[in-house]
Order: C-alpha cells, then sequence, then structure tokens
C-alpha cells in the first residue's frame, strides 16, 4: 500500500513538473502577482471563474504544488511511521524538505518578478524532488525488498552515474537558457549562423551553445550507458529502461531537429494545408490510407482531419480514405498475399476463424458489427481478408461501420479544436461529442453482445 | 563537523548574497525631480515651437493576430479577429510615435505638473499605447475591465513593479523617479497587452495620433535634438534650431521593414 501510494505521489509530481513548465512557455510566472495569497484571496478559495489567461497556468501549477506537497507530507509521516529501514524515513524528511523549500523558490521567484538564478533553481529542485519520489516508490516496491537479483558491477555503476550526472547538468543549462530568454540565441539548426561553430559570441549564445553540446554529450553518455547495459548484463528490468533511455533521447533530439514546437499547432498545420490548396485534402486522404497500411491509430489522423477541415469536410475525407485502406488492406490480402498474411496473423486469425462460418453466411452484419466494435483496428484489416467473407460485404459493412466512429471523432476534435472564441472547453458542442463517444461505446457494446456474447476464445 | 558546518555557512551567505542581489538591485532610486534642472525658468515671451509629422513609407507589416479566447470577458469586449498595436498606419501617417526633446535643453526648470496621467486597462487593451510623463508625476493605473488584470512594468531604470487589479474600477497610483524612454507595461495575464511609457525631466514630448501629427510647444529658442521613437520600427532623430517665438518642423518617416511580416 505504501508502494502504491509512493507511486501516485511520483505521479502526481509528474503531473507538477509538467504544469510548472507550462507556466514559463507561457510566460505566466507573473500573473499573480501575490504569494502566497492569488489577488489577495486565499489560495483555496480564488475563485475559478477568474482562472483566465495565464492565471490559469500560475494559480493552477500552484494548486497541484499545494496537493503534492501535501501527498508529501503524508508520505514522510507514514515512512517514519512504518518504514524499518532508517535511512528510508530520512528520506521521506529529506524529500519533505525538498517540496517545501520548492514552494519557498517558487514564492521568492514571483517576488522578486523571476530572476534568472531563482527561476533556474526552482526547475533544477523540481527534478531532484522527482527523482526522490521516484526513488521511494521504487526503495519501498516488494522486488526491491526480497532483493531480487543484484548486479554488482562497478564500471556499469560508473556509466550510470557518469550520464545521471551530465543529464542533470544539462537539466540546469537548459533551464538557464529557458530563464535567460537564450531559447533562440542561436536561431538556426543544426548549424550556428551557417557554420559548424558560432561566429560571434555573447552570454546567451555561450549558455545556447553550452545546451546544444551538452546534448551531443548526454546522447553519447546515453548511448554507451545502453550499449554497456545490454553487454554487461541480461536482465530486462536494466535493458528495459536503457532502451526507454535511448528512444526519450531520441524523441527529444528529433522534437528540437524537426522544429516540432511550431510544426504541431492547429494555425502551422492549418498553414501547412493551405500551402498545399486544393491538393490539402488530397494530401489528408493519401496519409490516412498510408496510415491504415503503417498501423497509424486511424483515429488520430481523423481528428487531426477533424480539427483541419472542420466535421463535414473531414468526415467525407476520411470516409472515402478509410474505405479506400480498409479495403485496399483486404484485397491485398485477399488475392495478393493470403499465404503469407495467414501465417503472419495467426493470432488475430485464431480469434477470427470461429467466426469465419458467420463471416460466410452473414457477412455483411458481422462485419458491420466487428467495425463498430473495433473500427479501423489494423490486425482487423488485414484478418478479415484472410477470412471467407465475401468482398461487397466487406466493403459494405465497412463503409456503414465505420461511420459512427468517424464522425464522431471529426465532430468531437472540431468542437474541440474550432469551438467559437471565448467559449468555454465544456461548451455545448464539446458535451455533445463526448455523449456520441458515449453512445458509440454502448451501441458497440450492445451489438458485441448481439454477435455472441464475448469474443470467440482461442481454438488452436 | 567542522567541514560541515563551514558548507552550511558558505551556502546560507550563498543564498543572502544571491537574494539580496536579486531583490534589492531597482530600489537605489534617486529623489523624484518634477521640476527638471533647476536652472531659470522658460520665458514664454520667446518660446517658440516645434512641429512635424510622422509618415510611413512602403506597406505596413501586419500586425499579429491575437487570440483573447483565454478570457471570455476580453472576447466579448472586442469579438474578433483582433490584432496587435504595433503598426497603426493610416493614409501613410503613423501613429503611436512618441517623439520627445532628447538633447539641448540645459538645465531649465519647468512648472510642475499638471496632474496625474492615466492608463486605462479597458477591453483588455492599455489606452493609452504609447505616453510619457514626466518624473514625479502621479500615474494612475486604472482597472475598467470587469475581469483581471495585472500591470507588470519591466523598467531598465526605475523600479520594476507588478501589481494585480482583480477587481472592476480599482485604481492605483504610481511614480517614477528616473528618466527612461521606453519603459515596457505588459499584463501577464493576458499576454497580448502591452504598453510603452516615456519618463522626462522635462514637458517637450508627444505621442502621434491617427494623423501622424506631433506638436513640442513652448521651447525656448536653442537647438534641439529631436527623438521620434516606434515600438518596431526603432529611432530617428533630428537637429532642429529655433529662435526666439520660431516654429520649426522636425518631420520623421519610417520605412517598411524588408520583410513586410511582424
Amino acid at each position: 500500500m505504501l508502494h502504491r501510494f509512493a507511486k501516485f505521489v511520483a505521479g502526481c509530481t509528474v503531473l507538477l513538473v509538467l504544469a510548472g513548465s507550462l507556466v514559463t512557455s507561457t510566460d505566466s510566472g507573473l500573473s499573480v502577482p501575490d504569494w502566497p495569497t492569488t489577488y489577495g484571496w486565499n489560495m483555496f478559495t480564488f475563485p475559478p471563474s477568474k482562472w483566465v489567461g495565464g492565471i490559469l497556468y500560475e494559480h493552477g501549477h500552484r494548486l497541484i504544488a499545494s496537493t503534492v506537497g501535501f501527498f508529501t507530507i503524508i508520505l514522510a509521516a507514514w515512512l517514519w511511521m512504518s518504514e524499518p529501514r532508517r535511512w528510508m524515513k530520512w528520506l521521506g524528511v529529506a524529500a519533505l524538505g525538498a517540496v517545501i523549500a520548492q514552494g519557498v523558490l517558487g514564492g521568492l521567484t514571483v517576488m522578486f518578478f523571476l530572476p534568472a538564478p531563482i527561476s533556474t533553481a526552482h526547475a533544477g529542485l523540481a527534478e531532484i524532488f522527482f527523482c526522490m519520489t521516484v526513488a521511494i516508490a521504487l526503495f519501498t516496491s516488494p522486488r526491491w525488498i526480497d532483493g531480487g537479483q543484484l548486479v554488482d558491477d562497478a564500471e556499469l555503476r560508473t556509466f550510470a552515474t557518469t550520464t545521471t550526472i551530465l543529464i542533470y547538468c544539462q537539466i540546469l543549462v537548459g533551464a538557464t537558457m529557458r530563464h535567460t530568454g537564450a531559447g533562440l540565441a542561436i536561431p538556426d539548426f543544426p548549424l550556428m549562423f551557417g557554420h559548424l561553430w558560432p561566429t560571434h559570441w555573447d552570454a546567451k549564445i555561450a549558455v545556447h551553445f553550452a545546451h546544444r553540446a551538452g546534448a551531443v554529450l548526454v546522447a553519447m553518455a546515453v548511448l554507451a550507458t545502453a550499449t554497456a547495459v545490454f553487454r554487461r548484463t541480461s536482465l530486462s528490468e536494466l535493458r528495459r529502461p536503457a532502451v526507454l533511455l535511448v528512444v526519450i533521447a531520441a524523441m527529444v533530439w528529433g522534437y528540437h531537429a524537426l522544429d516540432l514546437p511550431h510544426r504541431m499547432t492547429v494555425a502551422g498545420m492549418r498553414a501547412l494545408v493551405d500551402s498545399h490548396a486544393p491538393y490539402g485534402p488530397l494530401v489528408f486522404m493519401t496519409v490516412c490510407v498510408a496510415g491504415i497500411f503503417l498501423h497509424v491509430p486511424e483515429i488520430v489522423l481523423i481528428a487531426i482531419g477533424g480539427v483541419l477541415f472542420g466535421s463535414v469536410h473531414a468526415f467525407a475525407y476520411g470516409w472515402v480514405a478509410s474505405l479506400i485502406g480498409a479495403t485496399s488492406t483486404f484485397l491485398l490480402v485477399r488475392y495478393v498475399a493470403r499465404d503469407y498474411f495467414q501465417r503472419a496473423l495467426r493470432g488475430p486469425l485464431v480469434r477470427l476463424r470461429a467466426l469465419d462460418e458467420r463471416l460466410e453466411r452473414n457477412g455483411f452484419w458481422t462485419v458491420l458489427v466487428l467495425r463498430l466494435v473495433l473500427f479501423l483496428a489494423p490486425p482487423l484489416n488485414w484478418a478479415l481478408g484472410a477470412t471467407r467473407v465475401r468482398v461487397p460485404h466487406y466493403v459494405a459493412g465497412t463503409a456503414l461501420g465505420v461511420v459512427p466512429g468517424i464522425a464522431t471523432t471529426v465532430f468531437f476534435a472540431d468542437s474541440i479544436a474550432n469551438r467559437p472564441p471565448g467559449s468555454d472547453v465544456l461548451s455545448p458542442g464539446v458535451l455533445l461529442g463526448a455523449v456520441l463517444v458515449i453512445a458509440l461505446v454502448a451501441t458497440a457494446t450492445f451489438a458485441a453482445r448481439r454477435l455472441g456474447g464475448r469474443p470467440p476464445a482461442p481454438s488452436a | 563537523m567542522r567541514v560541515r558546518t563551514m558548507w552550511i555557512g558558505i551556502l546560507g551567505m550563498a543564498l543572502a548574497v544571491s537574494i539580496t542581489a536579486c531583490g534589492g538591485k531597482k530600489d537605489d532610486l534617486d529623489a523624484p525631480d518634477a521640476a527638471g534642472g533647476g536652472g531659470p525658468k522658460v520665458d514664454a515671451a520667446t518660446a517658440g515651437n516645434i512641429e512635424g509629422v510622422v509618415s510611413f513609407d512602403g506597406v505596413a507589416p501586419k500586425n499579429a493576430e491575437i487570440s483573447m479566447n483565454a478570457d471570455p470577458v476580453c472576447v466579448k469586449a472586442n469579438g474578433t479577429p483582433q490584432t496587435q498595436e504595433t503598426y497603426e498606419v493610416a493614409d501613410g501617417k503613423l501613429a503611436n510615435v512618441f517623439v520627445y526633446v532628447k538633447d539641448g535643453l540645459g538645465s531649465f526648470s519647468y512648472d510642475p505638473p499638471a496632474g496625474p496621467i492615466t492608463i486605462d486597462q479597458k477591453g483588455c487593451r492599455y489606452h493609452p499605447h504609447v505616453f510619457g510623463i514626466r518624473i514625479g508625476q502621479e500615474l494612475d493605473i486604472i482597472n475598467s475591465d470587469p475581469t483581471l488584470h495585472n500591470i507588470h512594468a519591466l523598467p531598465k531604470g526605475n523600479a520594476e513593479f507588478n501589481t494585480g487589479q482583480p477587481i472592476q474600477g480599482m485604481k492605483t497610483m504610481h511614480v517614477f523617479n528616473n528618466k527612461e524612454v521606453m519603459v515596457p507595461f505588459k499584463c501577464d495575464v493576458h499576454g497580448w497587452m502591452n504598453a510603452y511609457l516615456g519618463v522626462l525631466d522635462h514637458p517637450y514630448f508627444q505621442t502621434t495620433g491617427a494623423d501622424g501629427k506631433f506638436s513640442l510647444k513652448g521651447l525656448p529658442p536653442g537647438t534641439y535634438t529631436i527623438e521620434a521613437w516606434h515600438e518596431k520600427a526603432g529611432t530617428q532623430t533630428a537637429q532642429v534650431t529655433i529662435a526666439a517665438k520660431e516654429t520649426k518642423p522636425a518631420n520623421f518617416t519610417f520605412k517598411a521593414p524588408a520583410t513586410a511580416t511582424d
């Protein structure tokens, strides 16, 4: 129970760190000028109707922080009372001390108008506190307490420690860059002012350059650590995080290299579509069809369509693309590569084989219900091609079965992204979308029951 | 134990120094001196004027669009779409340019300011957007909106302040003690709200209106450096010499940047 609570606190801390980073990203740090009060109100009685503009982020961060602080008090007390390991008791106290210090730093940075040293210290201590909550969760886990398989490898320890220190230094340099406004001190990437090395220097360029150089160092350290883990141990408990570490490093690198912060906005995507008009819909439909072949979650692509084109157009484009994609994959399996897919899709096929007779006899209704329940699930697209269902039945069942899913998705996405200016997120349109989603899930569940109770069990 | 005590001491001192350094940097201010250099008064019988027009040459860059969705009160007050006030150009004339005597006044003393200057937060915009004030003159900050604003001044030569005004009709007073062109204001609640204030030790300043015109009246005879300041287009200066009772022109033309985007 203590372990679960510790995991819960660590999870809440992730939210807290994200909320804190949003405060800086939205430049909302001083939108509440006073501390610990909020515009003179007690923090906990500040009316939600006044959480407008930057206040939403700053006040929200304070509330989440207070909640995590409260949870940390409970965690520290719990550890103190029930934990036999003396150092664990003190780890709980240290975490509590860290979260209190973090609150004071947050208050100081507001009162002194966001001085970079205090804001950077606030960001740096946040990561330390997060690591403390994760450590408490790890040290209270049953496998840790039982001992499990111990790895006592000095070289691996050196790799991991060095990488951890490098990552933390990189976080501090990154925080300094953010809080001194040096994020765009070097405007191009990967070159620097068109060269491999900055052509001129000032304090901001130096900080920015240090962050880039740090990224290279961290990337090398991460790769070296992951390689060392794979060479020196077969423990999945170490191999999995090593892979995750490399994936996260690659994601962070790709995020900046592809300039995603500017492209992944509704305005950025709309500008991209507009720049390709009148081919925008064609590009969108091609991406949707490709998505079906590549197993990209189709619901996400269609939702993006809802944001970009509005409900009606996105529904039409999405429906046509889904039908083309689903039929293409079906025909590919049926007439080109049936044997290969029968081998490759043994798992899904086993489940569908029980339905094969029904698919042959009553193909339209069965496909319709499968579509209602599973929408455009990638295995379904491939697997149905290897069954005895007739092509017209498959196409008709798919054409009708995907309608509710596509309609709900585009409507929901459209109502959130393109809601009237000034309207709340919980506008009537969004609520209607939510009701539609619930109705869809209920219909799908009902249809699944009518089809034959629970899904067929694997028979071979 | 001694080593630990020493480390604790060093850390404590470092924290104290950093807090002092962060907190004390803007409060070393001189006493306000609204009257100017303390010298003779300007003789109204010989005073002249400098008048002119600020023009804009070329196509004005499109002002950045702003979304007020974060606050329904602001949307209700304005409708959509809304843009920043960066380039206010009409018939080739540029508004919101702060024109002032930068140099040449010597040590004249002036009558105290007539009354307070007001900046109003109305419709989730600052009114005025660009304006001037004299050292020691009262700045009344008013919130006419039925929503919260914080007015956050980011001066370099005066004390930074960040005042919350959560209630409609609230009024706060502030005084600037040092000459500074310009002091930016921002609202951190509504990120699009910005204004600029020129703080001067003399009364010879004006902000251009929609017709681009300005007039600096009552100047003693002499040679002056006149500066025109615009928030995006930068500054321009002109040397103007006026004799007794003379009115001389000083016109400025800002050119469109090479890439007409803002």
